[in-house]
C-alpha cells in the first residue's frame, strides 16, 4: 500500500530530528560540563521525552514496511500450502489489535499521570502530555495498518511484503 | 503455574504463526496479568510499562550506539581495515582468514551488530581469499564467525539490551566484555591455524609485506582505535555515562565519516532514519518482554523455579550450564535478538536470589547468543555472508563455521569455568 508521502516525509523528517537533537544535546552538555563546568540544565529529562517521541514516530513506519521483529518458523509450511496470504491478512487484524491495545494503555495511563500530576525531577515538566502524543503515534500507527487491511481486501489478497525496510 | 504454562503455549503459538514478537508478548502479558488480578490493574500495569521504559533517559543509549553502527557503516572503513590486518597476518598460512577475523574484531570495536560486521566484512575479505585460492568454506567461515565478534566486543546492542532488561549497569558490561573479546579473537585465530595445520590448501599464505610498509595501512585506520579508547576509556574512568558515550561515539563516528568524505546529505538522513527506526522495533518487543514477563513473575513461576533448582540442590553454575543449553537449543529456532529479550528477564529473575553476578552472566549469554548465529538451521550470520556471496553454497559456509563453533565453545568453558576473565577489569572501576 503506497504511505502518503506527506505522511511519510513528515515521519522520517521527526525521526531524523529527533535521533539527531539527542546526540547533540548529549555532546554539548558533556563538551559545557568538561570544559566550562556548566552543564545544561533539565537536558537529561528533554532527551527522556525525545526518546520516547522517537519510538511512537518510528512506530507508523515500522508497521507500514511490516518491519516488526518475527518468528515465524511456520512460515514455509503456510507457503506450500498457499495459504500465505491468508496469513498475513491475519498477521495483520491481530498486530491493528495490538496497536489498538497499546493506544489505549496509553491513553488510560496519560490520564492517571494528569490525576496524579507527575512532573520530571528538574524541570518540572509534567509528564502526561508525553504519553497522550504517544497514544496517538500509536493511532496513526493503527490507522495504517487497518487502511492496509483495507487496501488488501479491495485489491486482492497478495503475499510478502510490499515494502522493502530500504524503502523507509 | 498452570497459567504460565497456558501462557506459554499461547505465545509460542501465536509467535510462530508470524504474529510479531511485541504484540504477541503484550496481548499474552496483559491478558494473563489481567485474569490473575482483574483488568484495570493489568492496564495500569502494562500502560506504566511501556510509559517508564520510553522515557528511561539510561535507554536512550540504545539509539545513540545504533547511529554510530550506522554511521561507521557508511564509513566504508571495512577495507581500509582488511588492508591493514593483512598486512600484519596476510603472509601466514591461512593468514587472510586470520586477517579476516582480526579485522572484525576491529570493526566490532566500533559497532554494536554482528550482522552488520559479517556483511561488510564479507564484500571486503572474500576477493581477496578468491584470488589466493582460499576454500569457500574457509574465507566464508571465517567471515560470519568474525561477524558474532560484533557484539560481543563493545559496544554492542545486544548487551544494551540485557543491561535495560536486568536493570544492570551497560558501562560495567561494555568493560566485562573487552576481555572475553580478545580471547574469542585469538580463539578463533587458532581455530584458523589449527584448521590450515591440517589442511594447508584450504589456505594457502598471502604475499609478505616488508615490514616499513606495515605502519602506513595502520595509520589510515585511527579512527577506529580513537573511537574505541574514547568511547571504552571514556566509560572505564568513569569520565562518561554509558549515554554520554553513545552520544559522543555517534558524534565522533559522523565526524570520522565526513572526514572520510562518504557522508552526503542523503546517506546522513538515512543513517538518523535507519537508527530510529531499529530502535523502535527493538522497544516494542522491549515492552512486551517487561510485561509478560510481569506477568510471569505474578503467576509465580519465577519463584517456583527458584524452589525447585533449589531443592535439586545444583549449584548456581551448573544452572547456568542449564540455561546454556536451552539458549543453543533456543538458537536454533529464534533469532539472537528475540532470545535475549525473551528470555532475559526470566532468567535473570530466577539468577539474582542464587546469587549468580549478572553482568557475568550477560557475557555469557552473549557468547551463546553468537554462537547460536553461526549453527544451524537458523544462522542469521550465514545467511547473511550467503546473500553476499550468492555462489557459495549454505553448507559449505555451515562446513567452514564449525571449527570457530568449537573455539567459541572452548571460550565460553573458559568464562564460566574462570568468571574473572569478564570480571575483573570492571572490578577496577570504581
Amino acid at each position: 500500500m503506497p504511505l502518503p508521502r506527506l505522511l511519510r516525509q513528515a515521519l522520517r523528517a521527526l525521526i531524523a530530528i529527533d535521533v539527531f537533537a539527542m546526540m547533540a544535546l548529549i555532546f554539548v552538555d558533556v563538551f559545557l560540563r568538561y570544559l566550562f563546568n556548566a552543564p545544561l540544565p533539565g537536558a537529561f529529562e528533554y532527551i527522556q521525552f525525545m526518546l520516547a517521541f522517537l519510538i511512537f514516530c518510528a512506530l507508523p513506519l515500522i508497521t507500514w514496511t511490516e518491519g516488526h521483529i518475527v518468528v515465524s518458523i511456520f512460515e514455509g509450511l503456510f507457503r506450500r500450502r498457499g495459504l500465505d496470504a491468508v496469513q498475513r491478512l491475519v498477521v495483520m487484524s491481530v498486530s491493528a489489535g495490538g496497536l489498538a491495545v497499546i493506544a489505549y494503555l496509553l491513553w488510560h495511563q496519560a490520564f492517571s499521570l494528569r490525576n496524579s500530576g507527575q512532573i520530571t525531577g528538574f524541570v518540572e515538566l509534567p509528564l502526561y502530555p508525553i504519553a497522550f502524543v504517544m497514544s496517538g503515534l500509536t493511532v496513526v500507527a493503527l490507522a495504517i495498518q487497518i487502511a492496509m487491511i483495507a487496501y488488501d481486501l479491495r485489491h486482492g489478497l497478495r503475499h510478502g511484503r510490499r515494502t522493502e525496510p530500504g524503502d523507509i | 503455574m498452570l497459567e504460565s504454562a497456558i501462557a506459554f503455549v499461547v505465545l509460542f503459538a501465536i509467535c510462530f504463526a508470524g504474529i510479531p514478537l511485541g504484540f504477541s508478548l503484550i496481548l499474552v502479558g496483559l491478558g494473563g496479568f489481567a485474569m490473575l488480578r482483574g483488568l484495570l490493574p493489568g492496564i495500569e500495569m502494562a500502560g506504566q510499562q511501556i510509559v517508564d521504559l520510553s522515557t528511561n533517559f539510561g535507554f536512550s543509549v540504545l539509539p545513540l550506539f545504533i547511529l554510530m553502527g550506522t554511521f561507521i557503516h557508511r564509513a566504508q572503513l571495512s577495507s581500509d581495515l582488511y588492508d591493514a590486518t593483512n598486512a600484519w597476518l596476510g603472509h601466514r598460512r591461512g593468514g587472510l582468514a586470520m586477517a579476516t577475523v582480526a579485522a572484525c574484531g576491529a570493526f566490532a570495536a566500533v559497532s554494536g551488530s554482528s550482522l552488520a560486521t559479517a556483511a561488510t566484512m564479507a564484500k571486503v575479505a572474500m576477493p581477496s581469499m578468491r584470488r589466493f585460492g582460499y576454500a569457500d568454506s574457509l574465507a566464508a567461515g571465517s567471515v560470519a564467525a568474525g561477524g558474532t565478534l560484533g557484539i560481543l566486543i563493545p559496544p554492542s546492542v545486544p548487551m544494551v539490551i540485557y543491561g535495560i532488561l536486568t536493570e544492570s549497569d551497560i558501562g560495567k558490561l561494555f568493560i566485562a566484555g573487552v576481555v572475553p573479546g580478545i580471547l574469542l579473537i585469538f580463539a578463533y585465530l587458532a581455530a584458523v591455524w589449527a584448521v590450515t595445520s591440517v589442511r594447508p590448501a584450504l589456505g594457502p599464505p598471502g604475499e609478505r609485506i616488508p615490514w616499513a610498509a606495515r605502519w602506513p595501512h595502520l595509520g589510515r585506520v585511527w579512527g577506529v582505535v580513537a573511537l574505541f579508547v574514547l568511547v571504552l576509556g571514556g566509560i572505564y574512568f568513569g569520565i562518561f555515562t554509558p549515554t554520554e558515550a553513545a552520544g559522543i561515539g555517534a558524534a565522533g563516528a559522523l565526524v570520522f565519516a565526513l572526514l572520510r568524505r562518504r557522508m552526503p546529505w542523503r546517506e546522513f538522513v538515512d543513517s538518523l532514519v535507519e537508527a530510529g527506526i531499529t530502535s523502535g522495533m527493538i522497544f516494542i518487543v522491549a515492552f512486551g518482554a517487561l510485561i509478560f514477563s510481569n506477568f510471569v513473575n505474578l503467576a509465580g513461576l519465577t519463584a517456583a523455579m527458584v524452589d525447585f533448582i533449589q531443592s535439586l540442590d545444583v549449584s548456581a553454575v551448573g544452572v547456568v550450564i542449564a540455561m546454556c543449553v536451552i539458549y543453543l537449543l533456543f538458537g536454533c529456532v529464534f533469532d539472537s535478538l528475540a532470545m535475549l529479550l525473551l528470555t532475559v528477564p526470566i532468567f535473570a529473575a530466577i539468577l539474582a536470589p542464587l546469587d549468580v553476578d549478572l553482568i557475568w552472566f550477560g557475557i555469557v549469554a552473549i557468547i551463546v547468543v553468537e554462537i547460536g548465529l553461526i549453527t544451524p538451521p537458523i544462522g542469521m550470520n550465514v545467511f547473511i555472508v550467503k546473500t553476499v556471496l550468492e555462489d557459495v553454497s549454505l553448507w559449505a559456509i555451515f562446513a567452514g563455521v564449525w571449527p570457530f563453533v568449537v573455539a567459541s565453545l572452548v571460550g565460553l568453558a573458559l568464562i564460566v569455568a574462570v568468571p574473572d576473565i569478564a570480571l575483573f577489569l570492571p572490578q577496577l572501576m570504581h
